[in-house]
C-alpha cells in the first residue's frame, strides 16, 4: 500500500511493506531522496 | 433489480465501508477479518472507529475504549494514521473523476456521482456500481469495500446506502421509495441530527414515512416554519435544503479547529500554547484559500469537580477582516479568554474563524501596522509552503513540539485538504 503525503513542498512516500507475519512502514523524501524506517508491526 | 427512469437524474452515493479501519487492515492482513478499534493516537480511549468484525459485535464510533472491550475482550486496538485516510480519499476522488464528469466528495469516506450525464457510458446505474466497486477493489485494495446506493436524488441515495449490507449495491425508485422511508431510523437521514430526531420521536414520529401522517400545523407548531417545510420533503423522499446549500456555497464559511487531549488541562501557559497552535493552523487556511474573516470563537470544555460537563463559549464579531494569526489570538486569548472564570479544568478546546469571504472582496486595509503583519505572513506563508507547516514558530509556541493538522471523518475543511495532496 502507498500512501502519498505532502508538508508545504515536501513531497514523501509511506510504502507498507508486507513480509511474512510483519508490516514496515518505510517513509520516502521524494526531494532528499532518503528512506526512514518508520514503524514496525510485529505480533 | 429495476434501473432509473431515464426522465429522472441520477445519483450514485459511494460509501467506503468502517474507512479508518478498512484502510489499516488493508495495509497489515494481521488485521484482516478481526475486531479492530481504531483510537486517535497510541494511549486514547475513544474508539473513532471501528472494523466490520468490531461493529457487527456491538463496538460503535464514539464508545469509550473499556466498554469496547468489555464486548469484545481480543479488540485490537490501533492508532488511526489520517494521512492515510486523506490519500485514500484523493486516489477515490480520482476515480470517481474518471468515471462521471459531476462528483463531489462529502466526507473523508462518501461522495455523490451524478450519473445524468453518462447514460451512454453506464446503460443502468447499476453497472456504474458494478465498475466502481471493481476499481475501487483495484486502486486501493481488495479488502476495501463499499455500498452504492442509486437514486434519482442525494437523499435517497444517501439513506439506502447507510442501511444496506456491506458491499452491496441498493437502487430506491419510486416505488420502492416509501417501504425504505418507512423503514429507516433517522439516524440514517442525512441533514437530521440527534436531537432533531430525539424531538420527532417525542412526537411517536420514528421513521422519515410517519412525518407524513402528521399535519402541517402540528409540524409548524412543533419545529417552526423551516423545519416543518425540510421535514415534509424529508417523509416525502425529497431533497432537504441541507443538499441544495452545499452546493450553493462557493467557498467555505467558517474554518475551525479543536483539540480534544488525554488529560485536562489545567495550565495556563499549555492552554495559551494550544490556542495559538489552533489558531495558527487555522489563520495559514484561511489564507491558503485565499480568504479573511471577521467572526472569531472560542470554546472549552471540561469536567467540574462535581464531574459534570461544562461548556464555555464566547464569539466576537471583529470590525475589520482578519488574516493573521496574531490578530486572531489577540481576540481568542486576550479579548475572550481572558473573560472565563476558569470554572473548570479543560478537555478541549476550539476556535474558529467565521462570516468568511474571499480576500478581495474585501475593502483594503490602511493600517500600516497591518500591512507589517501581512508581509510577515506572507514570508511564514512562503516558508511553509516550501518546507512544511510549523517550520517557524511563534514564540508563544514556547518551544513545545507543534500539534499538527489532522483530517476529520466529515472532511469540514475538504477545500483545504483536497488542494493540499495536489
Amino acid at each position: 500500500m502507498v500512501t502519498e503525503l505532502k508538508d508545504g513542498g515536501v513531497r514523501q512516500r509511506l510504502y507498507s511493506v508486507v513480509v511474512g507475519p510483519n508490516v514496515y512502514r518505510l517513509l520516502f523524501n521524494r526531494d532528499t531522496e532518503e528512506w526512514w524506517l518508520e514503524e514496525v508491526w510485529c505480533e | 433489480m429495476s434501473s432509473a427512469n431515464l426522465l429522472l437524474p441520477s445519483w450514485a452515493h459511494v460509501d467506503i465501508n468502517s474507512y479508518f479501519a478498512t484502510l489499516l487492515q488493508q495495509e497489515n492482513p494481521a488485521l484482516r477479518g478481526r475486531p479492530v478499534g481504531v483510537v486517535k493516537d497510541a494511549g486514547r480511549t475513544c474508539i473513532i472507529a471501528a472494523s466490520k468484525e468490531a461493529k457487527a459485535r456491538g463496538v460503535a464510533t464514539g464508545c469509550l475504549l473499556r466498554d469496547a472491550r468489555q464486548l469484545v475482550p481480543e479488540l485490537v486496538v490501533v492508532p488511526a494514521h489520517f494521512e492515510m485516510s486523506l490519500s485514500a480519499t484523493k486516489k477515490l476522488q480520482a476515480i470517481f473523476e474518471s468515471m462521471a464528469p459531476r462528483v463531489d466528495i462529502f466526507s473523508l469516506d462518501e461522495a455523490f456521482i451524478d450519473l445524468s450525464d453518462c447514460r451512454t457510458l453506464y446503460p443502468t446505474p447499476w453497472e456504474f456500481g458494478r465498475q466502481v466497486q471493481q476499481r475501487i477493489k483495484q486502486d486501493l485494495g481488495e479488502w476495501v469495500t463499499c455500498n452504492v446506493g442509486l437514486s434519482y436524488n442525494r437523499l435517497l441515495a444517501k439513506m439506502t446506502s447507510e442501511v444496506s449490507p456491506k458491499g452491496s449495491i441498493t437502487e430506491v425508485t419510486p416505488e420502492n421509495r416509501d417501504a425504505l422511508l418507512a423503514s429507516v431510523s433517522f439516524a440514517a437521514v442525512c441533514g437530521v441530527g440527534y436531537r432533531l430526531g430525539a424531538r420527532l420521536e417525542r412526537l411517536g414520529v420514528k421513521t422519515p414515512y410517519e412525518i407524513n401522517l402528521v399535519s402541517d400545523e402540528e409540524l409548524q407548531a412543533a419545529f417552526g416554519p423551516f423545519w416543518a417545510v425540510q421535514l415534509r420533503k424529508i417523509g416525502q423522499g425529497e431533497e432537504p435544503h441541507f443538499f441544495t446549500h452545499q452546493r450553493a456555497t462557493p467557498h467555505m464559511k467558517t474554518i475551525g479547529r479543536s483539540l480534544t487531549c488525554w488529560q485536562v488541562w489545567d495550565n495556563e501557559l499549555a492552554i495559551k500554547r494550544v490556542l495559538y497552535n489552533l489558531t495558527e493552523e487555522v489563520m495559514y487556511k484561511v489564507r491558503k484559500l485565499g480568504l479573511a474573516g471577521r467572526w472569531v470563537y472560542i470554546s472549552l470544555r471540561g469536567k467540574d469537580r462535581a464531574g459534570q460537563v461544562q461548556y464555555w463559549r464566547q464569539h466576537f464579531l471583529a470590525p475589520h477582516p482578519i488574516r493573521h494569526a496574531s490578530e486572531m489570538f489577540d481576540i481568542i486569548y486576550n479579548q475572550l479568554y481572558q473573560s472565563w472564570q476558569r470554572q473548570f479544568p479543560v478537555i478541549k478546546c476550539s476556535v474558529r474563524l467565521g462570516e468568511l469571504k474571499p480576500w478581495a472582496e474585501f475593502q483594503p486595509v490602511l493600517w500600516p501596522s497591518w500591512h507589517k503583519q501581512e508581509q510577515v505572513a506572507t514570508a511564514l506563508d512562503k516558508i511553509t509552503q516550501k518546507y512544511g507547516l510549523f517550520t517557524v514558530q511563534s514564540g508563544a509556541m514556547m518551544g513545545a513540539p507543534p500539534i499538527r493538522p489532522e483530517v476529520t471523518g466529515f472532511l469540514g475543511d475538504r477545500d483545504y485538504q483536497l488542494s493540499r495532496l495536489s
